[in-house]
């Protein structure tokens, strides 16, 4: 290459980095004033502005050195690889970090895959540190939490310690977040997993201690998972004062130890200066993963350690609206607060964050949303209560059939399920391969979800929590399947989980399902979007002050609950349908039950009177009607209303 | 072999500057010494915070190896750029030997893993830095000279600046401006 070609390219690579980063593309482009060779070139070498920059930053004799650890450490993991740890069989390695190496692996006696942390020998010898660890992990194992990782064990075989737990296919967020910061609206729905799962643990008394982009997973349906909660106290030292496990244990920084715990960039001030920590340093370290989030851009960096660590403790990061044009002033507030040095005029509690996170994101989806909120338009037009059988007949050729008037042959029922106890609430998936059901299951004592494909024996189960799972709701998509939980009050809501099993996530607490009627007010409904659910919230006993009852849409993904009828008692509104063109619900419509009771002969009882007799026994081929009117004198009206 | 102290090391230095080929001989086992030490530190403390602490490990290295203190001010710019090409030519010979043991070795035993040490990333590969190094020489002799300082030497700017007759102004704009030429010339060598 010519040097005045080569000179100009350097000028410009130069030259437009020393732009915004919004404004790079349009500089470049005018600069190069039509060399398209040159703009490629240049923006070529942008794009790996960050590989250059590290390009001989270590000196050489350190990259000969690393280049004999890795060669060391690989045929380690080479050995591990294909061996059997306990009754674990090591498949691949995963990645590696700070705190171990991580393989995927088949756990032997449940068949199914794990991720196996396997730690490093030196950081595990000092028993009482192990000890102190071991704890922490039982803890953390304890705290089963949709965007926590589940611990399924921790172990120590041929001198290898390991953690086992759950595996997750997705990205981390260092990988997700792109030069120029996240879209609003995904970044607000991963931050706000990733305070629920901090409040959780919070809650529990756990402190992540190195909460960072790379120890955040998000999986290919965007759920959320925090990593390595509590491990950064295996590389903490103890303080002279507090060696007990639970107290807050101070880090030390001094430097000819090496013995800084956690990421400098995201660590906080008081972390930073070893100070005692609490769980308002997580907050720290969760409002600069945020920032970056936003912006693309850390918080504090420095060209060092060193710097970092000072940027940390001294310095103001640049108002993320400066860096991103998007951002609503309140996001920026809640930022700062996070970011503040001092612990006292931080938020003091993640959920106060979550809680401020779900409102901007509410605001900012409506303001995306050009069909806003719901408008409420009641039809009153009555509609007949349908009870569906749940047998599987052939019935997309009968219903066929029965609309073009062409005579049918009666309709085979054919069992699709024949076990103890009672199937309840079928619903077919979307492309009608398969049907989910609650059950109460072989022993008749822990109703769950299943799934179970059609013409096929296996079933699926979906959920084992003890509480009663109830009125699975099948996304539009096929991916989900919505479900109330019952029981105890600090389980109940509405959980979403993936159609193939793993980790339910909570999409709405409690106040839905307050009061005596969630048993009877009718499962759940999707807009076809796929990002609300129709439900109906009871009207609690006993309240007089302000009634909750009516039909409520849930974001699917959080935020506020819009409550879209408000029915005067003792009226109540139950089993919402949303139309297929989301357009409209349909609900029922009656006089409340007497409170504490559920015995009344009513459509609802009906209803389900009708799913456990013909509850898919195997019991005779006999003519079953697809459809019929409900056979309660007291049947209940339904209406429809206009949505959008 | 023990450590040698850093004035055995700077005399081997300087004999070799002066022609004696036997000096070479002894300073290359020394040079893997301190590879061999800082790799075992570094597989020690591989799980905590590397920046800092492997810093201050290099420069006690460097230091062991290339110890200006022992030279007198009028010979310090060519004791910097001949301990700097010596360095060069041992680490690359180092990273060739390694490749050549492994590629000549068992051949059953390479596992993907392993396959993938000899890819790894440019600013990890010293052997297409070196071939890299020797294009941008042809192309503009001082900023080869400046990377080879900085990077193989693992000298300071100040230190770099001194070798060369040049301000720590220049040499920090010429480290720039190579390590952008370097890593373009090793994408495309890498691309064919």
């Amino acid at each position: 290459m010519n040097p005045e070609r080569w000179q100009r390219i350097e000028q410009l690579y130069h030259s437009t980095l020393e732009r915004v980063p919004d404004q790079r593309d349009s500089f470049l482009k005018e600069a190069c004033a039509g060399d398209e060779s040159l703009r490629v070139e240049v923006e070529s070498l942008l794009a790996c502005q960050s590989k250059v920059e590290a390009l001989c930053e270590s000196p050489a004799l350190e990259v000969a050195a690393r280049a004999l650890v890795r060669e060391h450490s690989n045929q380690h993991i080479a050995a591990l690889t294909g061996r059997t740890l306990s009754h674990y069989r090591v498949l691949e390695k995963l990645g590696e970090g700070g705190m171990g190496v991580v393989y995927k692996a088949l756990d032997t006696r449940l068949n199914r895959p794990v991720a196996l942390k396997v730690l490093p020998s030196d950081r595990v010898s000092d028993p009482e540190r192990k000890r102190r660890f071991v704890k922490e992990a039982r803890a953390t194992s304890a705290l089963n939490h949709p965007n926590i990782i589940t611990i399924y064990d921790i172990d120590q075989t041929e001198s290898v310690d390991f953690i086992a737990m759950e595996y997750v296919a997705g990205k981390s967020l260092d990988e997700l977040i792109p030069r120029s910061g996240m879209q609003l609206g995904q970044a607000l729905k991963v931050a706000i997993q990733i305070a629920e799962g901090l409040s959780r643990a919070h809650t529990a008394g756990i402190i992540h201690r190195d909460l960072k982009p790379s120890n955040i997973m998000v999986t290919g349906d965007g759920l959320v998972k925090i990593l390595d909660f509590g491990l950064a106290k295996l590389t903490e030292r103890q303080s002279p004062s507090g060696p007990e496990a639970g107290q807050p244990t101070s880090i030390s920084a001094e430097t000819e130890k090496g013995t800084i715990a956690g990421t400098a960039a995201y660590m906080s001030p008081e972390q930073a200066e070893g100070r005692p920590i609490d769980a308002r340093s997580d907050i720290f370290a969760f409002g600069s993963v945020l920032y970056e989030m936003v912006t693309g851009r850390r918080a504090f960096q420095g060209d060092s350690h060193i710097s970092t660590v000072a940027a940390v403790l001294k310095e103001e990061p640049r108002p993320p609206s400066q860096l991103a044009s998007d951002i609503p002033p309140g996001l920026e507030r809640a930022i700062q607060r996070c970011l503040r040095k001092d612990t006292a005029r931080r938020w003091q509690h993640i959920e106060d964050v979550k809680v401020e996170l779900e409102e901007l994101k509410a605001e900012s989806d409506s303001q995306s949303d050009s069909a806003g909120h719901p408008v409420i338009q009641r039809h009153r037009r009555w509609l007949w209560a349908a009870l569906i059988g749940i047998a599987l007949v052939a019935a997309g050729v009968w219903l066929w059939r029965l609309r073009t008037g062409i005579e049918l042959p009666p309709p085979q029922v054919v069992p699709l399920t024949s076990y103890p106890g009672q199937e309840h609430s079928p619903t077919f998936s979307p492309e009608g391969d398969r049907v989910a059901f609650s059950w109460d299951g072989e022993k008749l004592d822990n109703r769950d979800i299943y799934v179970k494909a059609v013409g096929e024996t296996y079933k699926l189960r979906l959920t084992t929590d003890a509480a009663p799972d109830v009125f699975p709701a099948w996304s539009p998509d096929g991916r989900y399947i919505a479900f109330y939980r019952t029981g105890a009050a600090e389980k109940r809501g509405i959980y979403l989980i993936s159609a193939l099993g793993g980790q339910e996530r909570k999409v709405s607490d409690r106040t839905l399902l307050d009061g005596v009627y969630m048993s009877t007010s009718g499962g759940l409904s999707w807009t076809p979007d796929g990002k609300w659910l129709a439900g109906a919230r009871p009207r609690p006993a006993g309240t007089t002050a302000e009634d909750p009852s009516g039909i409520c849409l849930i974001p699917v993904d959080g935020g506020v609950v819009r409550r879209i009828t408000a029915p005067k008692a003792p009226l109540l509104d139950l089993y919402p349908a949303v139309s297929p063109d989301g357009k409209r619900i349909a609900f029922g419509a009656r006089r409340s039950l007497p409170t504490g009771t559920d015995s009344q002969p009513g459509p609802e009882n009906s209803a389900h009177h009708a799913g456990a007799r013909s509850k898919l026994r195997p019991d005779a081929d006999r003519e079953l009607p697809l459809s019929r009117p409900s056979p309660s004198p007291t049947s209940v009206p339904l209406r429809h209303m206009k949505l959008a | 072999m023990a450590i040698q102290s850093p004035q055995e090391v700077t005399q081997l230095l300087q004999a070799w500057r002066h022609g004696d080929n036997a000096a070479l001989e002894k300073l290359v086992p020394l040079v893997y010494d301190e590879l061999h030490r800082l790799a075992h530190c570094y597989m020690n403390r591989e799980w905590e915070n590397k920046s800092l602490q492997t810093t201050v490990l290099v420069h006690e290295a460097y230091l062991r190896l290339i110890d200006a203190s022992q030279v007198d001010w009028k010979n310090r710019a060519h004791f910097f750029s001949i301990s700097a090409s010596l360095m060069r030519r041992i680490l690359v010979e180092f990273a060739r030997s390694r490749r050549s043991q492994k590629r000549g070795g068992d051949v059953r035993k390479v596992s993907l893993d392993e396959a993938a040490l000899f890819s790894p990333e440019p600013s990890e590969d010293l052997i297409a830095l070196d071939a890299a190094l020797n294009a941008l020489a042809a192309f503009d002799q001082r900023k080869a000279r400046v990377v080879e300082l900085r990077f193989f030497g693992g000298m300071t700017e100040e230190e770099t600046a001194e070798a060369l007759g040049i301000s720590s102004d220049t040499v920090l704009r010429d480290w720039k401006s190579a390590k952008l030429w370097l890593w373009r010339e090793m994408r495309q060598e890498t691309a064919k």
